[in-house]
Parts: structure tokens; sequence; C-alpha cells
């Protein structure tokens, strides 16, 4: 077996960045923006040519302040060190980080574990190129500290060194701890693994004057050891960071910038990509025509052209969109400004009854629902958490923006409104702040009922600030889009097909087909095949929505994921395409009339229906998944899904109503 | 004496002690805010918002109002 070596570090203080640095590709577990809440595992890059015995696993924890957890990811961290970690529940060796651009926290953590484990820890100094690194003696404490040590940095070096050490460090025989832990009830209460802590042998609960009593007293050795190894004049520390504090924090230009800040990646998300969708776009129609022109007519040719290339080609084009988003979130979140940004929203969250600390999972959710509710874990009162929780899901995920660029791209005109705005991309900011602003007034509204209580404590420490790299933001980047084009490949392409079938079959006898026009034809065949005859069962309950039932079909597949609506209706639209002069979705869409009245079947009251009803719907297996396993319970399952639902539905029928 | 909270911009004070009622006292302490050390207002609490501290080596904390109002302090000017 393995040998398992545990990084344990305060949070900032480059763990992530320094497990990301000595992994292979073969990591387990993704967290994201800069915040771990989870257990992840992976092995080193040099593990390829050794035996198994040989072969180190590293596991990255949530970062601690001290012993005595103060929210839940903490306490998977502490739970992981008496082995009760279902995914660790047995280590060799343990590496402390020591953030040597912030010796307080990181060194006392230190002292801590070191006491803990009776010396048989490894410390890993950290960030040493930064500026204030260097008034300490690294070496000197290292040696004082009298355990096996290693200065690096995980942004400059290459990991190579720090493999080797960890390599060289890391025992065969499992590690435990020589003390007890000493907590407080209330520490005890934040139970990820739901260990029985007075039971358990490792953790004693004591009163709150001990269990912190131990916390100060690491507190105050690490100072004196960091006294007697200070070195240089010290003035320069941090007045880089705290100059641009002063402006960055400042009540009214602070709030502007933050507004600036966002803006632009909206923008840049927009303007940016255009280019590149339309190249993608053209290239999907083109690829289509020509192998379309190497088949034979038949069901093959169907299936390839009409299924899986309209299918799947209708989705991949938003590939920039994401790759644009996540190297800009990657940037900012490594410039340090996140954390800024959350005391400047911090207010605002307060009003709603919601923590400053909910401002990260918010802001995730912009890309994702599901890293979003696991970076809840960091907030430390349960009925804020599940607040954020169930709101966070209405926030505008990066799956509904296939869907906003479709409907508002075809049916929007694009104008110039109030003499500067584009009226397509103020139609996207609304749909952006309608997510967020309605995720705050429902959160107010748990606050209120379901969830009470008082807005709990907010302290948060302000990283230095730091020159973004941009080839870490290039690999956040690289990552997100292949997981996207996976998901294309796979879940997308699967059911392309399935809908492609689904929507052939059963094919009309041909008797009946002989009398009618080449348009009947298909829109019958359409309306005789399955999905035809799912889409009419359920008519009648989207009809109120102005919605006819292709639509219907497009929004009962994305029940299981909103991009599956685009890649739907492209397999539907492609099928029933008769004259061939359209290659894209856009234009069939625009095209198609209804066959009673003769109008389009779109107008702006129906591409406003969708609009808002995928602004609200729970249209996510995944997210649903993950609430399931971070609440261990059906019934916020349901309630999420309960209230969504309401919502989207409530709220398509007002606006096709006021449009129409 | 008085609280933290109640500090106006760029003002030093000392830190005496912690109320019973401070939540998250752990955390406060593993950030290294204890009792006897000297820190430094960068900015006040705007309309209820965090107020932003220096610590003595120059780190950075932001907390709310309600935390800061828990915290005892003695003022240096």
């Amino acid at each position: 077996m393995s040998k398992k070596a545990l990084i344990i570090g305060p949070p900032n203080s480059g763990k992530t960045a320094l497990f990301n640095l000595l992994s292979g590709s073969n990591r387990k577990v993704a967290n994201y923006h800069g915040i771990t809440v989870d257990t992840a595992l992976a092995g080193l890059k040099i593990n390829k040519d050794k035996k198994d015995e040989d072969k180190v696993i590293v596991v990255d924890l949530p970062g601690i302040y001290s012993l005595v957890p103060s929210s839940i990811d903490e306490s998977v961290t502490i739970s992981t060190l008496i082995g009760k970690n279902n995914q660790v529940s047995e280590y060799n060796d343990i590496f402390v980080v020591i953030d040597a651009s912030r010796m307080d926290s990181s060194l006392s953590l230190a002292l801590g574990m070191k006491e803990l484990f009776d010396d048989k820890v490894r410390i890993i100094f950290n960030k040493s190129d930064m500026e204030n690194a260097k008034h300490f003696d690294l070496d000197g404490i290292g040696k004082n500290l009298g355990v096996p040590y290693i200065i690096t940095s995980a942004l400059k070096d290459n990991g190579e060194e720090v493999q080797k050490f960890i390599v060289d460090n890391t025992s065969s025989s499992p590690l435990t701890p020589a003390k007890k832990i000493s907590i407080t009830e209330k520490a005890a209460e934040l139970n990820p693994f739901n260990v029985v802590f007075n039971e358990c042998g490792a953790i004693d609960i004591t009163n709150e004057i001990t269990s912190l009593n131990f916390v100060e007293k690491y507190q105050r050795s690490a100072r004196d050891l960091k006294a007697s190894y200070a070195k240089g004049d010290k003035k320069d520390t941090i007045l880089f960071s705290n100059k641009i504090d002063k402006i960055v924090l400042n009540p009214y230009l602070g709030g502007l910038i933050f507004l600036a800040v966002f803006y632009f990646i909206f923008h840049s998300l927009y303007t940016f990509s255009g280019p590149l969708m339309d190249f993608i776009d053209g290239g999907v129609g083109s690829f289509g025509e020509t192998i379309g022109a190497l088949l034979p007519e038949g069901l093959l040719k169907s299936f390839i052209v009409d299924g899986v290339i309209a299918g799947v080609g209708g989705v991949i084009i938003f590939l920039p969109q994401i790759m644009i988003l996540f190297f800009l979130l990657s940037l900012l979140e490594q410039s340090g400004y996140i954390s800024r940004a959350s005391i400047i929203t911090d207010k605002i969250m307060s009003v709603f009854g919601l923590n400053g600390k909910a401002f990260l999972p918010f802001m995730s959710g912009f890309a994702c629902a599901v890293p979003a509710i696991m970076a809840t874990r960091t907030i430390a009162d349960k009925r804020e958490r599940m607040t954020t929780l169930m709101v966070l899901p209405l926030i505008t995920c990066s799956a509904r923006l296939p869907v906003y660029v479709l409907l508002i791209g075809t049916f929007i005109p694009s104008t110039t409104v109030f003499g500067i705005f584009n009226s397509q991309a103020l139609s996207f900011f609304f749909l952006y702040f309608l997510g967020s602003i309605t995720a705050l007034i429902i959160a107010k509204l748990f606050r209120l009922s379901f969830f009470k209580g008082k807005t709990n404590s907010f302290i948060i420490e302000l990283p230095l600030y730091q020159k973004p790299s941009l080839k870490v933001a290039s690999k956040s980047m690289m990552l997100k889009g292949k997981v996207f084009l996976k998901k294309a490949g796979t879940i997308i392409l699967g059911l392309s097909m399935v809908i492609w079938a689904l929507s052939t079959f059963p094919q009309v006898p041909e008797e009946k087909l002989a009398t009618m026009s080449e348009d009947q034809q298909v829109s019958y065949s359409l309306e005789y095949s399955a999905i035809g005859r799912m889409g009419k069962v359920i008519e009648p309950v989207i009809e109120p929505l102005g919605y006819n039932w292709k639509m219907g079909v497009g929004i009962i597949v994305a029940m299981g994921a909103r991009e599956l609506f685009v890649s739907t209706l492209g397999t539907i639209y492609a099928l029933g395409d008769v004259d061939e002069e359209s290659d894209t979705l856009r234009e069939r869409m625009m095209a198609e009339t209804d066959p009673n009245t003769g109008l389009p079947v779109y107008n702006i009251a129906v591409a406003w229906s969708l609009l808002i009803f995928f602004a609200f719907a729970m249209q996510c297996i995944s997210t649903l998944a993950i609430v399931k396993r971070e609440t261990d319970s059906w019934s916020y399952v349901a309630y999420m899904f309960g209230y969504m639902t309401l919502l989207a539905y409530g709220g398509a029928f007002v606006t096709y109503r006021l449009l129409i | 004496m008085t609280t933290l909270s109640k500090l106006s911009k760029g003002t030093k004070a000392k830190i005496h002690s912690f109320n019973e009622s401070l939540e998250a006292k752990s955390m406060i302490i593993g950030l290294g805010i204890l009792p006897g050390d000297e820190v430094t207002l960068v900015s006040e609490s705007f309309l209820g918002s965090p107020l932003t501290l220096r610590l003595k080596d120059g780190e950075t904390i932001a907390m709310r109002t309600e935390e800061a109002s828990n915290i005892n302090v003695e003022l240096l000017g």
C-alpha cells in the first residue's frame, strides 16, 4: 500500500498551490476558488517509476487556525488527525505549512502540531519569496524547531526538491497523535463525520478557558521564537498592501472599485468571447455540411448530422465563455482581492441575514452551484449555512449561460439604450442581477422563518496583495475547459443520441406521408415520434407560459442539466429543418411558425418567459445530489426543488402575461 | 477603557480582554489577537460594515462591529 502524507496549515498559507505543484494529473477532488473545503488526495508526480509501497499520496485538507475548530471545514481537518476521516483513515506523516509572510498564525499552529505529535512532524516554509518573509531567519527557526524542514515557494519553485523532501521524510509506519486534542463543547458540535468525540479517546472536550489557553500558549511561544529570529529593518513590511487597502477599503471608492471589477468580468465574458463563439459556431455548421455531403441520404446521415453534430455543437460554442470566466476568477482570487470584496459586501449580506463569508460561495455560484454549495462549509453557523446553501442555485451559473446567449442573441434586438448601453448586454446584466437579488430576498425570507436566528460573527484575515500568476490562471482555465468538453463529449453526446432516437422513432408509416407536403411530413413525423408524444402530454401545463411542445421537451430534458435545453432544441430543429437554408439553431428557431396561425412561434414574450423560467428553475441533478450530501436529508432537496419550481412557473407566467 | 468598536480611524489601542459573549474566540486567538497586543484601526465601520484592524506586524484583519464591541481595549492615542 502507498504511504499518505497530510498537508496541514492555516487558510491562505498556499497549501493548495503546493498540492497542485506536487500532484500529477491524478487528483481526485477538485476544490474551487482558493478555498479547500474537502479532503483532496493525489499521488506525487515522481511516483510513476516507484513500487506501490514506496508511492506517496499527498492529502490536502482545509486550513485551520488552531486545533479548536470554528467551522465545519476546520473540523474535517481535526477529524482527519484523529483518524476519523472516511477518505483518509490512516496516514504516515504530517507536513505543516508555515506561511513565511504571515508567521503569527502559522508558526503557532506548527508549535501546537509539534507538541501534539511528539516532534514527529515536518515543516514546509512556503511563500519564502515574498518581501516580508525576508525579515526572518527561516533556517534559524527551522533548526530551533528541531524537526526536518524545507524552505520553498509554491509559486516560484518547480516542486522537485519538495517532492524529494516529502518522499525522504515519509515513514512507512502509521502516525497517530501522542496526546489528546482539547476542544470546546461548541467546537465538538461541528462534526462532519459524526464522530462520538468523547468516546473516541483522542479528543478531550473541555471548557472554553482550558482549550483556548492551549491556543494562546502556542501563540505566545511562536512570538518569542519569531522575535529571536527577526532580522533587518521591518519598516517596509506590508506597506505596499496597506497602501492599496487604503483605497480599496475606502467606503466610497471601495464600492466603486468593486462594481467596476465585476462589471469588467461580465463585459469581458460577453465581448471577448463573441468572435471565438462565432468561429466555433461557423466551424460546427460547415463541419455538419461537409460530413452531410459525404454520407448517403438516410437514417445514418440524420443520426450523425442532426443528432450528434447539431446536439453537441450547440453546446460546445460556449467553451470560450467558460474559459474566460474561470481565467478571470483565478486572477482575481490569486490577487487577494476576493477577501476585500467580501468585506465590502458583508454589509449587504448582513441586511439579508447572511454572513460576509457567504460572499465566496455566492461568487463561486456564478460558475457552478456545486462547488459553491461545498464552499458554504466555511460558514460556522448552521442556520446561516443552510440559508446560503438553499438559495445558491438561484445565482446565475455558467450552465444557464448557453440558454441566455441563445435566447437573448436570437430574440432581443441589439439596440442602444440610454445612449451607452447595449440592449443585449443589459438583458444579461438584468438576468444576473435578478438571480442575485432573488437569492438574497429568499435568503431573508428563510432567515425570518425556517432558519430564524441572529446574524453571526464575521472575522476575516486579509492576505497580502500578490501579483497573480498567468500560468496558474491558464491552468485553471484549461482544467475547467477540459471538464466542460468532457461533459459535452459524454453526457451531452449520449443524451443527444437518445433525443435523436426519441424524436425519430417510431416512424410514420409511408402511406400516411404520401399525401402530405414536405413541410407537413417533417412536422408530422416529429409529433408522431416518442418525444413528440411526450411533449404533447405536457403541453397543457406549459401552454399558459407561452411554450409549445418542442420547448416543453427542451425543458424536460434540461431538468438533468440546463445546457441540454440547447442541445435538445439543436437536435429537434435540425430534424425539423426542411429548407436546408439555415445552418444554425438560431436561424431555425427564428424561422419556426405556428402551423395554425402562421405567426412566428418565438416572440419577445415567449423569449422572456423562457429566460425567467431558466433563471429560477431548479434544473440540475448534480446540485440536488450535492444538497443531499451536504445536508444529509431529502427534505432539503424537496424544499429546494419545490420553491424554485414555484418561482419559475409563477415568474414565467406573469412575464408572459405582461408582455403578450 | 472602551471597546474596539468605538475607536476612530487611525487610533491605536491595546487589547485588554474579551467579553464572555464573544463568539469565535478560538479563531481570534488563532489569528494572533491576544490580550496585551497593540492594534491600529485602519478603517472604521461604515454604516455597520466590518471594521479593519492592523495587528502588530502589519497583518490586516476585518470583523463585524458586533465582535469588536465585545473586545475591550485601552486607548493609546
